[in-house]
């Protein structure tokens, strides 16, 4: 299947299993005066109804099972997204798009404000994602991490890739290197 | 794991673990007795949580009772709220056509002159041009719809603030009923629809009421129990997010907009049947009451959101005050005072609740 990336809408993104995580996690990742409840349920609304309709009760019970199984802590869905800490946030949201089993996952600073602990749990969640076949692409400027979570980095500077690490090259003074040399190019 | 401190005092990793570990059985205790349907939290917020959703009902029967203190052979009969329920439908109504706009963020201005637009046109297509009633009733809300449609192409190809849009459409309106009618009122509307709207009663109440209670009863469903409700709901409170989860945020937009003007000409037909006339002019005077009762209602049932119960509830509220005013012998521009205070005086009362969180 060819997709033409320019003229692609989230909508049919999503049709072919490519999911989508911004870093901006109150402005485009989530909706923090609504529930973690609603927000965690709004790619699988229509799967979630029963013949009278969607009930509040049910959004919120299949919030907090896949809560429990991120560690959203507190798994309270009728929180609203802005009362949890990034981590917990983010935790919520992974979990948003994990549930749909998505082809390809796009992650932006997937770990930007969050704490040690729960950044190791969203790792960890990734790595079970990817070994059940998920392509997953993440754009962080985190780069210690990088090096012991990706198959892959490929070192950006002004839009253009200026280095592909892989295998036994794939290491984090590798990674600094190449960025700090990138930059005195650009200066 | 490393040792943890505390600033000032040493704790041993074992006191540290033990304390997480208290930590955590608390804090599973508040999510299982949360999710057994309890609430944990403290009895006191418990309470306020009552008296956000139902205060509006609450001050409804208050109000009843002050002004029965004054008047009460007509506060407390009957009658009087029999006459108001059906006098006071196609504001319902026409509030209900606001909600879902301003659910998906963005304002109809324009209703109040879809709604004069409609009462016109039934009245110049079935009295001057003799069509049958029924036709000129679909007309009318076809029209509606037409302007709705209108409105979404500027707001969402142009990308001009709806409210300037609206102000702008409800304007032209207006100079239209005035064109159609020759600024005339126009009376003599076939009685099948005067029928159909005032004089059939049920339980004293005319029927027109029960229209409205029929659609605030859909819309409070559709916004509630399906999953276009709350795709709705994220398109008004976080379009990126939505966009970006897969709603086609334009098209919820352009159908609420469409949805909008529909229900604002359906508003007009049940204005005309109540009146068996059409005038150019009185209809625009709803505008500000529609506000305000979406407004107040949002305060209520579903507190924070615009929901149609809380509306329904908003409409009496409002007219129960004017009706008891005017018992009272009040002058007529009281109607104004209550109506334009009430704006106000409702929404800042929610914020003071809400903790002056900004209204979204």
């Amino acid at each position: 299947m060819t997709l033409d990336l320019s003229l692609l809408k989230p909508e049919q993104a999503l049709q072919a299993g490519i999911a989508y995580l911004p870093a901006d996690r109150l402005g485009e990742a989530g909706v923090g005066s609504l529930s973690v409840g609603d927000n965690v349920a709004l790619p699988v609304l229509d799967t979630l109804k029963s013949k009278l309709g969607l009930t509040e009760s049910q959004v919120q019970s299949h919030a907090a099972a896949l809560g429990a199984r991120a560690d959203v802590k507190p798994n309270i869905p009728q929180l609203p997204l802005a009362a949890l800490s990034g981590g917990n946030a983010q935790k919520a949201l992974m979990a948003k798009w994990l549930q749909i089993q998505p082809q390809v996952l796009l992650l932006d600073e997937p770990t930007q404000g969050v704490d040690v602990g729960a950044r190791q749990q969203l790792w960890d969640a990734l790595d079970q994602t990817a070994a059940g076949g998920t392509a997953i692409l993440i754009a962080s400027t985190d780069y210690e991490q990088l090096a012991s979570v990706c198959h892959r980095v490929l070192i950006f500077s002004q839009g253009q890739i200026v280095a592909t690490l892989t295998g036994n090259d794939l290491s984090k003074d590798l990674i600094a290197e190449y960025c700090y040399r990138s930059m005195t190019h650009s200066a | 794991m490393t040792e943890q401190r505390t600033p000032g005092q040493q704790e041993t990793l074992r006191e540290y673990e033990a304390r997480i570990a208290a930590l955590e059985t608390k804090l599973a205790t508040v999510e299982s007795s949360i999710s057994h349907g309890g609430h944990a939290g403290v009895a006191g917020r418990n309470w306020k949580e009552w008296f956000e959703r139902y205060g509006l009902l609450v001050a409804w029967v208050v109000l009843i009772l002050l002004l029965g203190a004054a008047r009460p052979e007509q506060m407390f009969a009957w009658n009087s709220y029999a006459t108001m329920f059906g006098s006071n439908a196609m504001i319902v109504v026409l509030t209900l056509a606001l909600l879902i706009p301003l659910t998906t963020g963005d304002y109809d201005l324009s209703v109040a002159s879809v709604m004069g637009l409609s009462s016109m046109l039934i009245a110049v297509l079935n009295v001057k041009l003799g069509w049958p009633i029924f036709a000129a009733i679909i007309a009318a809300l076809i029209a509606g719809g037409l302007i709705g449609a209108i409105n979404s192409l500027f707001v969402l190809y142009f990308g001009i603030h709806s409210l300037i849009v609206t102000l702008g459409t409800g304007y032209f309106v207006n100079g239209v009923i005035l064109w159609v009618s020759n600024s005339n009122t126009i009376a003599g509307i076939s009685m099948g629809l005067v029928n159909g709207v005032i004089l059939t009663r049920v339980f004293g109440i005319p029927v027109g009421f029960y229209y409205a209670l029929i659609l605030a009863a859909v819309i409070w469903y559709v916004f509630q129990h399906t999953s276009l409700g709350r795709r709705l709901l994220f398109v008004g409170r976080g379009r990126e997010v939505a966009r970006l989860s897969g709603v086609n945020v334009n098209r919820l937009r352009a159908g609420s907009m469409i949805a909008a003007g529909v229900i604002a000409a359906f508003a007009g037909v049940l204005y005309t049947g109540m009146r068996g006339a059409a005038d150019p002019s009185s209809a625009l005077a709803f505008l500000l009451p529609a506000f305000a009762a979406a407004f107040l209602g949002s305060t209520a049932i579903y507190p924070g959101r615009f929901n149609a119960p809380g509306a329904f509830i908003a409409v009496f509220f409002l007219s129960t005050g004017i009706m008891g005013l005017n018992f009272l012998g009040v002058d007529s521009f009281v109607q104004n005072l209550f109506y334009g205070g009430g704006l106000v005086i409702a929404v800042s009362i929610s914020q003071l609740i809400r903790g002056r969180r900004p209204m979204d």
